[in-house]
């Protein structure tokens, strides 16, 4: 049984997971990093990735999407700092697919301001299509 | 003296009247309880937040290439303020207060010569700051939270505007005006200092272990990531705060309203029943001296 540290993926409006896993993937600035019990201390921002999370080594991974942010990375903890987090068990492809579209045509339409803050939305929408 | 039919209808206004404020007061205590509940939970973000900003902080080295947002344009001339109420009335002094707060605050930076710009949350600071400070209002947020809950993403809307004015060098520094939330009966307005943004002091974080930290990407272009999150974290914060707030001060002044009825209802019964004595005295003697006459 591998030594397992406590896992926290943490959003703006509340905490989403707290638990205890054997390994995470963190989609980190400077490249994905795995994280195992004892790791050093350190402190990375996060592009847009999928965290993917594992209870023990012989398990399927849990697999959530993040659109960036931070981890605080301990010995004993592991902490992701999540804008946006998605299971991606529970996306609707269908449903993810028709808001791609309305956000290319609406940014396209869109202006100064409003059209960065769109295409900004749609590179997430594109980067969890890509994730499935 | 009114008749009899004058205090029956006032009687029945009045209790309808109550009726509505203190039904008032039963939907702000369940969405307080709620706003608390979304207050809480952003609190392990926030947190954890401030605590990376002060592990960094204790690893930085001072220079003049640091984030603009954390060391200032150099200069304090312009001052942004953001003030944030309700969008609806009826909760006491709770919007009157604040606004008059930002009101001194704007006095005082013009008073000093500096230049003011605001930019509004809430639907009543926009109202009442247009009648005397219309020039100065740059931007306005309303409807904040009209699913039932406020969003992140609200919080992060605001920041955008904010941040894309810093880049631009429209102001200098950035403060925001909000009604903290003390406890239910009590909301003080408060000014916190957005931009440039004062870290956290590393000793009020005594229990973060010792260790020397690795940082991933350097320290100053992590800081460059976290301060602008940073910057919505407090937005976001003092907008659950308000949202409490707000149905915090709705709460009270509702009950007192509901009180105030239920008194002045006793009073006017009280008139209601005298008036109503006095007119049966007032038959009676009719009817006995018409009887002594025959």
């Amino acid at each position: 049984m591998a030594q397992t540290f406590k896992f926290e993926l943490v959003s703006p409006e509340e905490k989403l997971i707290s638990e205890d896993v054997a390994m995470v993937t963190v989609p980190g600035e400077e490249g994905v990093f795995g994280v195992l019990a004892g790791h050093s201390p350190l402190l990375s921002s996060l592009n847009m990735g999928v965290v993917e999370m594992r209870r023990d080594e012989a398990s399927q991974p849990r697999r959530i999407f993040v659109s960036g942010g931070f981890a605080d990375v301990g010995p004993k903890h592991c902490t992701v700092l999540a804008q946006d987090a998605t299971d991606l068990t529970l996306v609707d492809v269908t449903k993810l697919e028709a808001e791609i579209t309305k956000l290319q045509s609406d940014a396209l339409a869109a202006e100064g301001f409003e059209k960065t803050r769109l295409e900004a939305r749609l590179a997430v929408a594109q980067a969890k299509r890509a994730a499935l | 003296m009114p008749s009899l039919k004058e205090y029956r209808n006032r009687i029945a206004s009045v209790k309808s009247t109550r009726k509505i404020t203190s039904a008032m007061k039963m939907v702000a205590a369940s969405k307080l309880r709620r706003a608390q509940e979304n207050a809480q939970a952003s609190q392990p973000y926030a947190s954890a937040m401030s605590a990376m900003l002060s592990r960094v902080a204790a690893n930085l080295v001072v220079s003049p290439n640091l984030p603009k947002l954390l060391i200032g344009t150099g200069s304090e001339q312009t001052h942004l303020l953001i003030v944030m109420t309700a969008d609806r009335g009826l909760c006491g002094g709770f919007n009157g207060n604040l606004v008059r707060f930002a009101r001194q605050q704007i006095r005082d930076l013009t008073a000093a010569g500096k230049t003011v710009k605001i930019v509004t949350v809430g639907r009543k600071a926009r109202d009442l700051l247009r009648r005397d400070h219309r020039d100065k209002i740059i931007h306005s947020v309303t409807d904040l939270g009209t699913k039932g809950k406020i969003a992140f993403g609200e919080a992060d809307t605001v920041t955008a505007y904010v941040l894309s004015q810093f880049d631009a060098g429209s102001f200098d520094v950035c403060t925001l005006i909000y009604n903290e939330f003390k406890n239910v009966l009590v909301q003080k307005p408060s000014a916190a200092q957005l931009v440039p943004f004062r870290l956290p002091e590393v000793g009020a974080n005594d229990n973060l272990p010792k260790v020397p930290y690795e940082f991933e990407p350097e320290e100053d272009a992590l800081l460059a990531r976290l301060l602008p999150q940073n910057l919505s974290v407090q937005i976001y914060r003092a907008m659950l705060d308000s949202a409490a707030g707000e149905q915090a001060a709705r709460m009270t002044a509702m009950d007192n309203a509901t009180r105030n009825a239920g008194d002045m209802i006793k009073k006017l019964s009280l008139s209601y029943n005298r008036a109503r004595q006095a007119f049966i005295t007032k038959e009676l003697i009719e009817i006995i001296s018409g009887a002594e006459a025959v």
